[in-house]
């Protein structure tokens, strides 16, 4: 099957050439000059993945990426020239991006990590049968839906990936380069930052509260565990 | 007939009065020349008056004659000693004696007298005489003789008068006007001498002069004991009513000169070789700061010998270097005294009369000795409040200058007590701490909110501690301050001292310098994200069309953007770890080099250098970004692996000692040389690179690790030797927690 891809870049020639060479892979590509055009055919087209440039006349990348967020979890690579701090890479994020890469960005590493985006949020999870359930929070593996307390929340492809990988070793100390390996690929080992900033989106969506969790804990210096919980340990009820 | 036996009479008596009173004068002072020469006029006036009765009575009662010569025998004798012994006795009252005087004086009397003696006792040539009907014993002098005692009666008359200011007891300088006046008489009117006028005058002289040497030697100074004592209070007196040292010492001086009757005084002052003339008594003032070296002069050498000296006339007395201007030509009598306080020479009182003025007797001197101690008591008195004061001065004008600092520093400084109230506020702080009283006295936490105030008291104390000062930063009315804390006193510390610098426009600098950063970086990132992407698109589609040459092109365009591309990285890497929140977690130093030489392998076989990861112990973590030690280290050891030749060797070598952890990265290169070796950690310095010319870099590299490795309370240096190799050395400190954890993990241990 052929990817269709998005790529919002208000540089003609950077999405042209980028646009190229994805066509030369065989993906399916689709051109956007600015923000909101990015978002109008984001709704006709519907890509399975979204190239999104961050500084951009009439509406910013961020923006961009969260409008996508209200609707759909359908990757998100950011591309930005912008970036100088890790704070920066770490906002795109918390917008609700998947990927983050910093231009000038090679054509094949650009590939690679299309790539690996698109595989991490089609591949489905074999491990887990049956998903989770304690009363407060549930997980439908098949149909890929997540309810907190009876509500339905919307996870990235990554958020997902990440809380399957984590419920897959319930009970047991993931490293955070296990999770990078695991979630992102085997060429994603360095970017520690990505874990860090995925677990805290999480926890903000699936626990009760986000400052004391009590679903993903985290072990100092060696990484992450998820401890399930009794039916009963909540208030709430279905 | 009666008036002559009873003249004799009383001749007899009076002499013998004048006898007694000698006797007392010689017993209380005996070695003064002058009383020894008076006791010779006396004896002499003695001899002179028993032969001239012993004479007369044998004419009176019609003596055998040969009794009357042996009275004009010892008249003769008597008369022309008692002349003798006048003039000399004159001479040296007077002080007017030259320099041989009393060799010469003593040995022309000796001369003289024996010579008489010999005339009239071995030659016996008698002097001619007859008796008078009245039984008065009549003789004659010689022309000669009459012309040399008027001569030397005359003489006597005249230096008696001339100097007669410098005798101090009236009687006496009367009493030898008397006996002279009676010599002259006499010797110009045979009647007198018939009736022996001379003697009778001289007797009563004598009498008149005993008694003033007596009064002036012994009852003078009994009573004016009291006076002394009034000196020395007065002295007192002036030493305790006034603090100034030299007002102290002219109030000394004017005391003593007072005392002594003197024309001037002068008291010098000794520090260390030299004497300083510090305060003056009826001479000129600007005499005073004279120096005189010690040793030099009546006032060095009293100095040297710690022993008071007297001169009659210091013109003639005093051979060596003269103390003041014209001291020579208007100095008359001499005094100076050493000034002794503990065992040691403070000072030198010198008093002096002028050439017109009285002789100095040991009685003054004594006087003066006893001002002495006095004076330099005052004198070790007064330098000490002095010395005190001078102090106290210096004590405030330093703080004035430092309060006048402080005043006009634009920087807010407030120093507190250990209770946090405030010790001193200057403008500038006042004014931040919007107060409209005076900030003194009060608590710091009353005046400033509490945010305001370093947030982790347990922070600062170790920072003061290890490092002496503390700093934070404070934001206040949109100014932002950097805050620097030091302790106040040492070793004990009794509060403490905040600086505040307004960093706000650095701040502002520092923002728009980042901004700048970033928009740069951003519009030179997406050209050159696009023409690298075209770049390789065309070396896709080209392989099969392209040239050799064309080949070479492409290579260069792509050599160059990839160039531009690291160059642009570095900045911003620099830009990240110098700006920025960094991010503090525990890193694996083990591991983070283990990445570094995994990643850097490549290039080093691209470069046929051998690498090698070298850790001998297990590594307590460090606390920081390992992102950016990663890039620190790779850095160090790319340009390692650029400057060795092919062959080469580069290591990393990692150690410990728990507190710190130190990296080394060897390799055996080109080497710095040592005049670059400063420069190596600034931006954009290249080294001339004689041996590598062909190494391409931005310069950024080793700044980056120093910026890196600073930010992590580290250092790192270099040290290195031209074609040996170079090596870099980083230390970083453990984590905090790292050092209790050590003991727990050894247990740990199976």
């Amino acid at each position: 099957m052929t990817a269709k891809v998005l790529i919002v870049d208000d540089e003609l020639a950077i999405r042209d050439a980028l646009g190229r060479k994805l066509r030369r892979e065989g993906f399916d590509v689709t051109l956007a000059g600015d923000g909101l055009e990015g978002l109008r055919v984001f709704h006709t087209e519907r890509p399975d993945l979204v190239v999104l440039d961050i500084v951009m006349p009439e509406m910013s990348g961020l923006i961009v990426c969260a409008r996508i967020r209200e609707v759909a979890e359908t990757p998100v690579m950011m591309l930005s020239a912008q970036a100088v701090t890790e704070e920066d890479i770490i906002e795109g994020l918390n917008a609700g991006a998947d990927e983050y890469l910093v231009k000038p960005v090679r054509l094949n590493e650009f590939v690679a990590r299309i790539k690996a985006l698109l595989r991490r949020a089609q591949m489905a999870s074999p491990g887990v049968e049956a998903g989770y359930n304690d009363g407060y929070l549930s997980v439908d593996l098949q149909r890929r839906h997540v309810h907190v307390d009876g509500q339905k929340v919307h996870l990235t492809p990554t958020e997902f990936k990440l809380l399957i990988v984590l419920l897959e070793n319930a009970g047991r100390v993931v490293s955070q380069r296990e999770l990078l390996e695991q979630v992102w690929g085997p060429e994603y080992v360095d970017d520690v930052y990505y874990p860090r900033v995925y677990i805290s989106q999480l926890r903000r969506k699936i626990e009760p509260d986000p400052a004391s969790p009590i679903y993903i804990l985290t072990e100092h210096r060696v990484g992450y565990r998820f401890e399930k919980q009794g039916k009963y340990s909540h208030n709430s009820h279905k | 007939m009666n008036a002559t036996t009873l003249t004799l009479l009383l001749n007899g008596l009076t002499l013998a009065f004048a006898l007694g009173l000698l006797v007392l004068v010689l017993w209380q002072d005996s070695r003064s020349a002058a009383n020894r020469y008076f006791a010779l006029f006396v004896l002499m006036v003695a001899i002179w008056s028993a032969g001239s009765l012993l004479g007369r009575a044998a004419a009176y009662t019609g003596g055998e004659r040969a009794v009357i010569r042996l009275g004009l025998r010892l008249l003769d004798f008597g008369y022309v000693g008692s002349s003798l012994a006048l003039y000399v006795y004159a001479v040296i009252v007077t002080g007017v004696r030259g320099r041989l005087f009393r060799l010469v004086s003593t040995a022309s009397l000796a001369i003289i007298l024996a010579y008489v003696f010999f005339l009239v006792f071995v030659v016996e040539t008698s002097r001619p005489f007859e008796v008078t009907d009245a039984g008065l014993l009549s003789y004659r002098y010689g022309t000669s003789e009459t012309a040399l005692f008027l001569a030397l009666h005359a003489v006597t008359m005249f230096i008696v008068w001339r100097y007669r200011a410098k005798i101090k007891a009236r009687g006496l300088t009367v009493g030898i006007l008397m006996v002279c006046a009676g010599h002259i008489l006499t010797l110009i009117s045979p009647r007198l001498l018939v009736l022996g006028t001379a003697e009778d005058v001289s007797a009563l002289a004598t009498l008149i002069m005993t008694y003033a040497i007596v009064r002036h030697q012994i009852m003078v100074p009994l009573l004016g004991r009291a006076k002394q004592l009034e000196a020395v209070r007065d002295v007192g007196l002036a030493i305790s009513s006034r603090l100034r040292l030299n007002e102290t010492l002219a109030a000394i001086a004017a005391q003593a000169a007072g005392l002594l009757g003197a024309d001037g005084a002068a008291i010098y002052l000794k520090r260390g070789d030299t004497l300083k003339l510090a305060a003056v008594f009826n001479m000129p003032a600007q005499f005073v700061g004279i120096e005189t070296r010690v040793g030099e002069g009546i006032v060095g050498t009293v100095a040297v010998e710690v022993r008071a000296r007297r001169l009659d006339h210091y013109g003639r007395d005093w051979t060596g270097t003269p103390d003041l201007p014209l001291a020579r030509e208007t100095f008359g009598a001499v005094l100076c005294v050493p000034l002794v306080f503990g065992g040691e020479v403070v000072g030198v009182l010198l008093v002096v009369q002028g050439q017109q003025g009285g002789l100095f007797d040991p009685e003054d001197l004594r006087l003066l000795e006893l001002l002495g101690p006095q004076a330099a008591v005052a004198i070790t008195n007064s330098r000490l409040f002095e010395a005190e004061r001078e102090l106290l001065t210096d004590l405030a004008v330093a703080k004035r200058q430092l309060e006048a600092v402080l005043t006009s520093t634009e920087n807010p400084v407030i120093a507190v007590d250990r209770r946090l109230r405030v010790l001193f506020a200057n403008p500038a702080a006042s004014t931040l701490l919007h107060t409209e009283i005076d900030p003194v006295g009060q608590s710091l936490t009353d005046l400033v909110p509490r945010q305001f105030l370093p947030g982790n008291v347990r922070t600062v104390l170790r920072d003061l501690r290890s490092r002496r000062a503390h700093v934070y930063e404070v934001t206040v009315h949109n100014h932002t301050y950097l805050c620097h804390v030091a302790g106040l006193g040492r070793p004990h510390p009794e509060g403490w001292v905040v600086v505040l610098n307004d960093v706000t426009e650095l701040k502002e600098l520092d923002r728009l310098k980042s901004q700048m950063i970033q928009m740069t970086s951003h519009d030179l990132k997406n050209p050159l994200q696009a023409a690298m992407s075209y770049m390789e698109l065309l070396i896709e589609d080209g392989q099969a069309a392209f040239t050799s040459d064309m080949e070479d092109y492409v290579e260069a365009v792509w050599s160059q953007l990839s160039r531009m591309y690291r160059l642009i990285n570095s900045i911003l890497d620099l830009e990240r770890a110098g700006g920025g929140r960094r991010v503090s977690e525990e890193c694996d130093l083990a591991a983070l080099l283990g990445r570094v030489a995994v990643d850097m392998a490549m290039p080093a076989r691209e470069h046929h250098v051998t690498l090698d990861l070298h850790i001998a112990e297990a590594l307590p973590p460090i606390s920081g970004d390992g992102q950016q030690l990663s890039q620190a280290f790779a850095n160090i050891v790319d340009n390692a692996i650029k400057f060795t030749p092919a062959g080469g060797r580069v290591d990393i070598y990692a150690s410990t000692n728990h507190a710190e952890v130190q990296v080394d990265v060897r390799d055996t290169g080109i080497g710095i040389p040592e005049d670059e070796l400063p420069h190596v950690f600034e931006r954009f310095y290249r080294g001339k690179q004689r041996a590598a010319p062909t190494v391409s870099g931005s310069g950024l590299g080793l700044a980056l690790v120093k910026v890196v490795v600073e930010s992590h309370r580290g250092r790192v240096f270099l040290t290195s030797a031209p074609e040996k190799g170079t090596c870099v050395t980083v230390i970083l400190p453990a984590a905090a927690g790292a050092l209790q954890g050590l003991p727990d993990a050894k247990k740990g241990l199976p």
